[in-house]
C-alpha cells in the first residue's frame, strides 16, 4: 500500500501531464482534420454573403431610413414557430439576413407596411395570397426577390 | 486593413496595460509582463468601449475624432505617469531575473505549440467557411454593430424599433469594439469582427497560461492552455464571433486577480479594484455577465468575512464595487434609459413565473440537460439531429477530473480564499442559469439546446484555472515556493548550497 502511495506521489503528476498532452494533441488535430475535410475550396462564398449580394439591389430603391414589411412563402408567425420547434431554420434565416443586409432600415415580419420586401427563395410567390394581403408588385429583382407596395 | 486594425488596438492596450500597472503594482514579483499585456489588452478594450458608449451621445461629425483624441490623451497620461513612477521599468526588471527554463520546459511547450497551431488553423478554417460568424453573430452582435455604425446620429431609434428578436437589450462591449475597428478601417469589413474574435480567443488562452505561470509555474500554465485550446467548442465559438469568449475572458480575469491579491505580503485594495473592473466589464459584455458580477461582488467579501472579519470584508466589498462601478453605472444607464426590457422578463407576469417555478417536470428537464451538456459541451457545436456521444478523450469535465485524480492536490493556504471564491461563484452562477431556464418564456428544450453549452463554455477557462491551481504539478518550479517565504530568504537558501560546495572545494 505504501509502495502504491509512493508511486502515486512520484509519478501521478507526470501521468496527469501525459494524459492531458495526449488528449489535447488528439482533440486539436482531430478538429483540424475535420475542418480541413470541410474546406470548401478557394473562391468560396458563404451563404450569408450570397444572400447579402442577392438582397443588396433593394438598397438602391428603398429610402435610407425607415421601415419595410416582409413577406415570404409562409405566414409570418409560422416562421419563428418552425425554428422554435427545431424543424426549419431556413425561412427565419432568410428573414434575419434580410434585416442584417438592409440595416439601418427596419424590416418587420408583417406585410402591413407601405413597402414590403417579398423574399421567395426556391419557390414562386402565391400571387392570390399576396393579393389578399393587399400587396402590389413594385419591382421584381429576380431570384425570388420582389418589392411590393401596399394598396391604400 | 490588418495594420489599421492593429493601430486601433494601440490605445486600448496602453490604457489597459497602464491601469494594470497602477492596480497591480510591480512590487509583487509574481506578475510577468506577458500577463500584464494579456490582461491589459482585454481590460483596455472594455474600458474603451465604456468611453465609446458615452461619446455616442455627443452630437456632430467630429465625435470619432474627439473620442479618439481624448482616449489617446488619457492613454498617454496614464502611460507617462506609470513611467514617471518607475512602474514600467520595475515590472520588466522583476521578470528578467526570474526566467528559469531548462529542457523539461520543452516537454510542455512542444505539445502546446502543436495544439496552438492546430487550434489556430481550425479557427482560420472555421472563419473562412463562415466569415459572418454563426447565427447569433449576425442576428445579435454584428447586427447591433451595423445599426450603430449605419444609423449615425439616429442610433437611438433602433432601441425603440420594436425589433425585440434582435435582442437590443444586450450589452454593447462587443458591438462598440467592432464599430470602433470599422471606423479605423474606414468602413465596414467582415475582417474586423473576425480579428476581434481571434484576439479574444487568444487572450483567454494567454491569460490562463500566464496567470498559472505567475501563480504556479509555466508548466502548469502551458498544460492548462493546451487543454483549453484543444477544447473544440472553445475554438469554434471563438471563430463564431459570439460574445461568450470575451465574457469568459473577463470572468477568468476577475477570478484570477484576487489570487494575486492574496499572495501579496501587504494586500492592496487596488488589486481587488482591478478584479471589480473585470467583473464589471463581464456585465457590460453579456447579460449572463450581470449575474456573474453580482455573485462575484457579494461572495468574495462574504468569504473574507468568515476568514478575517467584518472590517476586512467591508473593505474588500468597497474595493470590488469601486472597480466595477464605471461599467455598472454605464450598464445601469444603458438598461434603464436606452435599451428595452429583456425578452426573458418583459413577456411574463408573476403568475407565469410561479407556474413555472412549481412545475417539477421543468426541473427534471433542466437537470438532465445540465448533466448531459456538462459532460459533452466542449466536444463542439451540437447538431440537433445527432446529439453528442460522450468522448472522454476530448478535453472536458471528465478529463479535467481524471487529471486532478492522477496529479493529486497541492494545497497552498494563501490560495484557499481564491479557490473557494472561484468555485462558489461558478456553482452559484450555474445555479442562477438553472433558474433562468426554469422561468424562461421560450420553449424549454429549444432554449437549453441553443444556449446551455455556451453558458458552460463561459465558465470553462475559469474551471480549468481553478483545477490547475489545486493540482500538483509534474514539475515544481520557481513560483511554487512555500508560503510566507520572502525573497530574501529564498535567495539566501538558494545561495547556501553553492557556498557549501565552494567551501568543500576550498
Amino acid at each position: 500500500m505504501r509502495e502504491i502511495k509512493r508511486l502515486y506521489e512520484h509519478y501521478g503528476p507526470f501521468a496527469g501531464y501525459l494524459l492531458i498532452a495526449f488528449c489535447a494533441l488528439y482533440a486539436s488535430l482531430s478538429l483540424f482534420l475535420e475542418k480541413a475535410r470541410d474546406f470548401p475550396g478557394t473562391g468560396w462564398e458563404d451563404p450569408v454573403s450570397v444572400h447579402e449580394r442577392r438582397i443588396e439591389p433593394l438598397k438602391s430603391v428603398l429610402p435610407p431610413r425607415g421601415a419595410v414589411g416582409y413577406v415570404t412563402a409562409l405566414d409570418s408567425e409560422k416562421i419563428f414557430a418552425r425554428e422554435r420547434s427545431l424543424r426549419d431554420v431556413e425561412l427565419l434565416g432568410h428573414f434575419i439576413l434580410t434585416q442584417y443586409t438592409l440595416a439601418p432600415v427596419y424590416v418587420y415580419n408583417t406585410p402591413d407596411r407601405p413597402l414590403v420586401v417579398g423574399n421567395f427563395i426556391g419557390s414562386n410567390p402565391d400571387h392570390s395570397r399576396i393579393a389578399r394581403k393587399g400587396l402590389v408588385p413594385l419591382k421584381d429583382f429576380g431570384d425570388g426577390l420582389i418589392l411590393y407596395r401596399r394598396k391604400e | 486593413m490588418a495594420a489599421l486594425f492593429f493601430i486601433s488596438l494601440l490605445v486600448p492596450f496602453l490604457i489597459g496595460f497602464s491601469l494594470g500597472l497602477f492596480f497591480l503594482p510591480p512590487g509583487e514579483r509574481r506578475i510577468s509582463p506577458l500577463f500584464r499585456v494579456v490582461l491589459g489588452m482585454g481590460a483596455g478594450i472594455g474600458v474603451v468601449s465604456l468611453v465609446g458608449f458615452g461619446f455616442l451621445f455627443l452630437p456632430g461629425r467630429f465625435s470619432f475624432l474627439l473620442r479618439e483624441v481624448t482616449l489617446a490623451a488619457f492613454a498617454a497620461a496614464l502611460f507617462w505617469a506609470a513611467w514617471r513612477k518607475g512602474l514600467l521599468r520595475a515590472s520588466f526588471a522583476r521578470a528578467k531575473g526570474e526566467k528559469r527554463r531548462d529542457r523539461r520546459w520543452y516537454l510542455t511547450v512542444l505539445p502546446l505549440a502543436v495544439t496552438a497551431l492546430s487550434a489556430a488553423a481550425s479557427f482560420a478554417l472555421a472563419a473562412y467557411r463562415e466569415p459572418h460568424g454563426k447565427w447569433d453573430a449576425f442576428l445579435i452582435w454584428n447586427m447591433h454593430a451595423r445599426f450603430l455604425f449605419r444609423s449615425g446620429a439616429d442610433w437611438m431609434d433602433y432601441f425603440r424599433s420594436g425589433l425585440d428578436w434582435t435582442h437590443p437589450d444586450y450589452p454593447y462591449l462587443l458591438p462598440l469594439s467592432v464599430v470602433r475597428s470599422w471606423e479605423y478601417c474606414g468602413g465596414e469589413t467582415i475582417a474586423a469582427p473576425i480579428f476581434i474574435a481571434a484576439l479574444f480567443t487568444l487572450l483567454v488562452a494567454g491569460l490562463l497560461w500566464t496567470a498559472l505561470g505567475a501563480l504556479r509555474n509555466e508548466e502548469q500554465g502551458g498544460l492548462a492552455a493546451m487543454l483549453l485550446a484543444a477544447s473544440p467548442l472553445f475554438v469554434l465559438v471563438g471563430a463564431s464571433q459570439l460574445a461568450d469568449i470575451p465574457l469568459s475572458f473577463f470572468i477568468l480575469g476577475a477570478i484570477v486577480v484576487p489570487f494575486l491579491h492574496d499572495r501579496q505580503e501587504k494586500p492592496r485594495a487596488t488589486s481587488l479594484a482591478m478584479a471589480g473592473l473585470l467583473a464589471g466589464l463581464a456585465a457590460w459584455t453579456k447579460n449572463e455577465g450581470i449575474l456573474f458580477c453580482a455573485i462575484f461582488l457579494l461572495i468574495r467579501p462574504v468569504i473574507t468575512y468568515f476568514a478575517e472579519g467584518t472590517r476586512r470584508a467591508a473593505g474588500e466589498f468597497f474595493s470590488l464595487a469601486a472597480g466595477a462601478a464605471p461599467a455598472l453605472l454605464v450598464l445601469l444607464f444603458f438598461k434603464t434609459a436606452v435599451a428595452p426590457g429583456s425578452d426573458l422578463i418583459a413577456s411574463q407576469n408573476a403568475g407565469g413565473f410561479l407556474d413555472k417555478l412549481g412545475d417539477a417536470g421543468r426541473y427534471g428537464t433542466v437537470l438532465m440537460s445540465y448533466l448531459r451538456t456538462g459532460l459533452t459541451f466542449t466536444q463542439g457545436i451540437p447538431d440537433v439531429r445527432a446529439p453528442f456521444l460522450l468522448n472522454p478523450v476530448i478535453p472536458g469535465v471528465i478529463l479535467l477530473a481524471a487529471y486532478l485524480a492522477l496529479s493529486g492536490l497541492a494545497r497552498d493556504p494563501r490560495d484557499s480564499r481564491g479557490v473557494l471564491t472561484g468555485w462558489v461563484v461558478i456553482v452559484l452562477t450555474l445555479a442562477g442559469y438553472f433558474f433562468v431556464f426554469i422561468i424562461t418564456p421560450h420553449d424549454l428544450k429549444w432554449h437549453l439546446l441553443t444556449a446551455l453549452n455556451r453558458l458552460f463554455l463561459q465558465l470553462w477557462p475559469s474551471a480549468i484555472f481553478l483545477v490547475f491551481m489545486a493540482a500538483r504539478s509534474y514539475r515544481p518550479a520557481a513560483a511554487e515556493e512555500p508560503p510566507g517565504e520572502d525573497k530574501k530568504m529564498r535567495d539566501k537558501s538558494a545561495r547556501a548550497p553553492l557556498r557549501q560546495k565552494k567551501g568543500r572545494k576550498e
